[in-house]
């Protein structure tokens, strides 16, 4: 279903070179909504206990006589389901912020040590013995402090180029790399490490409706932000000097998109665990559809990066009994749907695509 | 009225050497002013500090009677725009999509470029001859056209004052002529006031304008095209091999073999 | 010519050098060598007698010290030395070295160890490639664990038989469990129930209900043995999903390990489990823990299925469960239990009657 729904959007797109960008961008984003209320009656409907059409019907009309169906579409589909919908968008809407702001298509989400951060944070927290909720947040507030360390860090160098920024992420990360791996020596093989491990894998298996109503929020407003100033963030994109002639004070506009895209990406990590892959294909896919303007490309990135993440934990739990860790997923289909565009497009991707 | 007037400006990168040392220099409205002067004369830094990208160390810079460190980044670029020297983070935008740009400070922060934006885009693009490629990435483009289309977003950006960092530089003898008489034209029509650095003095004499002499971080000398490219006054810039032949249309600068 | 002559030299002195080396370190096995095949089939060359055993493997433990050879063992894996009970059966068991799963080779070397009763394969393979005498004892057996039962007991007769009482201890341990077997399938015979199913949950990490065993281990042969239709072995992997467990509804749940009663608590109180049959007809239990969890091969293996054949068919069985734990810890390791702890133990608490973890 997803391969078909894919073949249709890039046969779509082969056959529109007819259309202008924009209305190009209006059909993909509305086909993309269409796909994703699909999508998503489809994953509270399939899983690895099966239900039938009919009975999620009548269970939805008189949840009551159906108590295993409700609780299972209730308390296990819909939440993760919801959160893997948020973190696709979370994921894919930073990406291409940081790919925007940074001038660097190969950027992604962790770029300034926010992954490796949580991960630090969440360690500790499973070290300490807190409970899921309490591991989130400091898996939360560790990405966001490690952002701006990264920051102080590179406001140290007295360089205002996006260059030591770039540095002082990959520094900040490693340093924060090293002390994951001195928690998990510190932690006990039999108990907690196995804990940290499974945490780090990334996983929407635990997810429960409390994670729903705090990433939402987050997700939300971030969203509803970056739309409102989709425009802008071309100009941001044009460089320091570009910008500031044009009138857009770019230092407080880079540093608000660095604090939205971190909060993105830090709740989402909180919640998921580390999920690689989406937050550089989701961006790259759409950019390739519809050309460079974050006018279409952040709708788009929000539409594409919820179907992508949904599909992707459908996929990551149906097909076999263990869970097919995510990253593995969102890295194979990546890679195939990439391929594909990369393969219909061939002939119109210039050097800097 | 001045529309730029720089005063006791200096500035170093760092505190041990100045790059610019003590430069005044005043700039009618309505006028085309050229700054003259080898490469790693100051050119580019005078060019920055003016665009309000550098800060200058001491001095004074004033732009339509306004100080230039008061302006905030918005009410500076309505009062001037500038054309940077070629930029590849561009690259990737369509030409429309980057003249719509520069209409950003005339649009509200939460808005969006609206059809009325997108008709006016139309009708420049029209003028600066750039319709047809319009839905053409900037990458696409020969330098030319590039820096035509960079120039219509200045003027877009609708300023009084225009500055360019060497529009003609990486640029063939046909584009070069094509860039400045699009200027000259621009300086008429429009009423606009244009500064713009240039290693060529031929420019200087097509343009029929205001020169600035530089030479190492100072204004040597100032006045009119005709008086300032001249044998004598260009000695001291470009050494004494230079001479001047004077034919029909205009004269040419040249060095003796 | 010279330098390539005395080249030459050099070359051949470290040759025979290296070989003198070799065949010292061949020598030094010089006492009787018998070879034994590991659970996993490798053929390994074992001293007799070892004097210096470090226990890795959970499994081998106990055994040993019940079998009266607590004195051969130099150290065991850290989690059972962390484990309050252990002191309590063996008190002297404070004198062990405390082994990392993969602990480092220069250690077992340090430490002088003769035989190292390693966990998994690969940690043996990598022990014997480094010239450490190591065999597997694990978990699980191929195809199943049928054969595995008394694998301990007998490879600790053939490498201590003709210690003072061993093979004594050892037979009788045999003879017990296997009476507790026949007591069981005397009485299920008479009876021609539907097989049930059952779910058993691995509480020794706290991976919530998700967590079980595949099967071809001492759990599933157990079960197995007492009649049930253990459902550990139809998921691919010992992770399943909320949904596969529901999507199966087992008749039984079993549920042991450390986190054994924070996991009752939850199957009692989250959603979606609350709504399986097994829940709403209280057919959750526990497995009880001691020196080592009952339902990983051990002493009290004779008492696990005495406990959960009461607790599975409680029509049939009145085995009286607190008298055989007294029996063996008596005569197994000389000491005298209180009620308080056998109580303990059967509800998988600790000495105090906290939860363990």
């Amino acid at each position: 279903m997803f391969i078909i729904c894919c073949m249709g959007w890039i046969a779509m797109d082969k056959l529109s070179h007819k259309l202008s960008q924009t209305q190009k961008a209006v059909i993909f984003a509305s086909s993309g909504i269409v796909v994703f209320l699909f999508v998503f009656c489809t994953a509270l409907i399939v899983g690895r206990y099966s239900i039938s059409f009919e009975n999620f019907f009548r269970m939805i009309g008189d949840p009551a006589s159906y108590p295993m169906e409700r609780s299972i579409v209730v308390n296990l589909r819909l939440p993760r389901t919801i959160i893997a919908a948020l973190t696709g968008i979370a994921l894919s809407l930073s990406g291409l912020l940081y790919q925007e702001t940074f001038q660097n298509k190969l950027v992604s989400p962790d770029l300034l040590g926010v992954s490796s951060g949580s991960g630090v944070g969440a360690a500790l927290a499973i070290l300490l013995g807190l409970s899921s909720a309490l591991i989130s947040l400091f898996a939360f507030l560790f990405g966001i402090i490690t952002v701006i360390l990264t920051t102080v860090i590179s406001k140290v160098f007295r360089n205002r180029t996006s260059m030591i920024l770039i540095l002082a992420g990959i520094i900040v990360g490693g340093c924060m790399s090293a002390i994951l791996s001195f928690i998990k020596y510190l932690a006990d093989a039999e108990t907690t490490l196995a804990s940290i491990t499974f945490w780090l894998m990334g996983s929407f298996e635990n997810s429960v409706m409390s994670d729903v109503w705090f990433l939402l929020p987050i997700v939300g407003t971030c969203t509803i932000l970056t739309l409102i100033f989709s425009w802008r963030i071309n100009i941001v994109a044009l460089g320091r000097e570009e910008a500031q002639t044009r009138g857009i004070n770019y230092s407080v506009y880079r540093a608000a998109i660095i604090a939205v895209a971190t909060l993105l990406t830090a709740s989402s990590v909180a919640f998921a665990g580390t999920i690689s892959w989406i937050g550089l294909v989701v961006p790259h896919i759409v950019r390739l559809l519809v050309g460079r303007n974050t006018r279409k490309t952040i709708p788009l990135c929000v539409i594409f990066g919820a179907n992508f993440m949904v599909i992707a934990d459908i996929i990551s739990r149906c097909f076999t009994a263990a869970e097919i860790p995510l990253s593995a997923v969102t890295g194979f289909f990546g890679t195939i749907i990439f391929v594909a565009i990369l393969f219909v497009r061939r002939k119109t991707i210039s050097e800097r695509d | 009225m001045n529309a730029i007037e720089v005063s006791g400006l200096s500035f170093g990168y760092n505190k041990k050497q100045l790059v610019l040392k003590n430069l005044e220099m005043r700039c009618e409205a309505g006028s085309i002013n050229v700054i003259l002067g080898l490469n790693g004369s100051g050119k580019t830094t005078l060019i920055k500090i003016l665009a309000g990208l550098l800060k200058a160390s001491t001095g004074e810079v004033v732009l339509n009677g306004k100080k230039l460190e008061d302006l905030s980044i918005g009410a500076r670029s309505k009062i001037m725009s500038y054309v940077a020297q070629r930029s590849e983070l561009i690259d990737d935008f369509t030409v429309k999509d980057y003249l719509l740009f520069g209409k950003v400070n005339h649009i509200a922060f939460y808005r969006s470029p609206r059809e009325e934006d997108v008709k006016n885009v139309e009708t420049y693009a029209e003028k600066f001859n750039v319709t047809r490629f319009l839905d053409k990435k900037l990458g696409e483009l020969s330098g030319g056209e590039r820096q035509i289309v960079s120039i219509c977003a200045s003027v877009i950006q609708n300023t009084e004052i225009i500055i360019l960092d060497e529009p003609t530089s990486a640029l063939d003898i046909k584009n070069q002529h094509s860039i400045l008489s699009l200027l000259r034209e621009i300086s008429k029509h429009e009423n606009k006031t244009i500064l713009l650095s240039s290693h060529n003095p031929n420019h200087a004499l097509y343009l029929d304008c205001n020169v600035f002499l530089m030479k190492d971080g100072s204004i040597i000398e100032n006045g009119p095209a005709r008086e300032m490219i001249a044998v004598e006054k260009l000695k001291p810039i470009y050494g004494d091999d230079v001479c001047l032949s004077s034919e029909q249309e205009y004269s040419e600068i040249s060095f003796k073999d | 010519m010279k330098k390539v002559l005395s080249l030459l030299t050099i070359f051949l002195v470290i040759i025979s050098l290296s070989f003198v080396f070799t065949s010292c370190a061949a020598k030094n096995n010089d006492n009787e060598e018998i070879i034994v095949t590991d659970m996993v089939g490798a053929q390994v060359a074992v001293a007799k007698n070892p004097q210096k055993v470090a226990c890795v493997s959970r499994t081998t433990y106990d055994l040993l010290i019940a079998f009266g050879l607590g004195d051969v063992i130099d150290g065991a894996y850290y989690s059972l030395l962390d484990n309050e009970w252990t002191e309590v059966f063996y008190p002297a068991s404070t004198n062990h070295y405390s082994y990392e799963y993969e602990e480092s080779y220069e250690t077992f070397y340090s430490r002088g160890i003769d035989l190292v009763l390693a966990p998994e394969a690969y940690i043996a393979e990598g022990l014997r490639e480094h010239g450490i005498t190591a065999i597997t004892v694990c978990l699980y057996g191929s195809p199943s664990f049928d054969n595995y039962v008394f694998y301990f007991a007998d490879l600790v007769k053939t490498l201590w038989g003709e210690r003072e009482g061993v093979s004594e201890k050892v037979d009788a341990w045999k003879a017990y469990f296997a009476k507790a077997q026949t007591d069981i399938k005397t009485e299920l015979n008479k009876h021609d129930d539907p097989t049930r199913t059952l779910y058993y949950v691995r509480g020794d990490k706290n991976r919530g209900i998700g967590y079980t065993d595949n099967g071809k281990s001492f759990v599933e042969y157990v079960y197995k043995f007492i009649g049930f239709d253990y459902v550990g072995n139809r998921f691919e992997s010992n992770r399943p999903s909320a949904e596969e467990i529901c999507a199966i509804d087992p008749d039984v749940f079993v549920i042991g390990g450390i986190y054994q009663n924070t996991l009752l608590e939850q199957i009692k109180t989250t959603e979606p489990y609350v709504n399986l049959d097994a829940v709403k007809n209280n057919q959750v239990f526990n497995i009880p823990i001691g020196f080592t969890m009952f339902e990983q091969i051990s002493v009290f293996s004779p008492v696990f299925l005495y406990d959960q054949a009461n607790k599975l068919y409680p029509d049939y069985f009145d085995f009286d469960v607190e008298a055989e734990i007294k029996a063996l810890s008596k005569e197994y390791f000389g000491i005298d239990l209180t009620d308080a702890d056998v109580y303990n133990m059967l509800h998988g608490l600790d000495r105090n009657g906290q939860a363990l973890a």
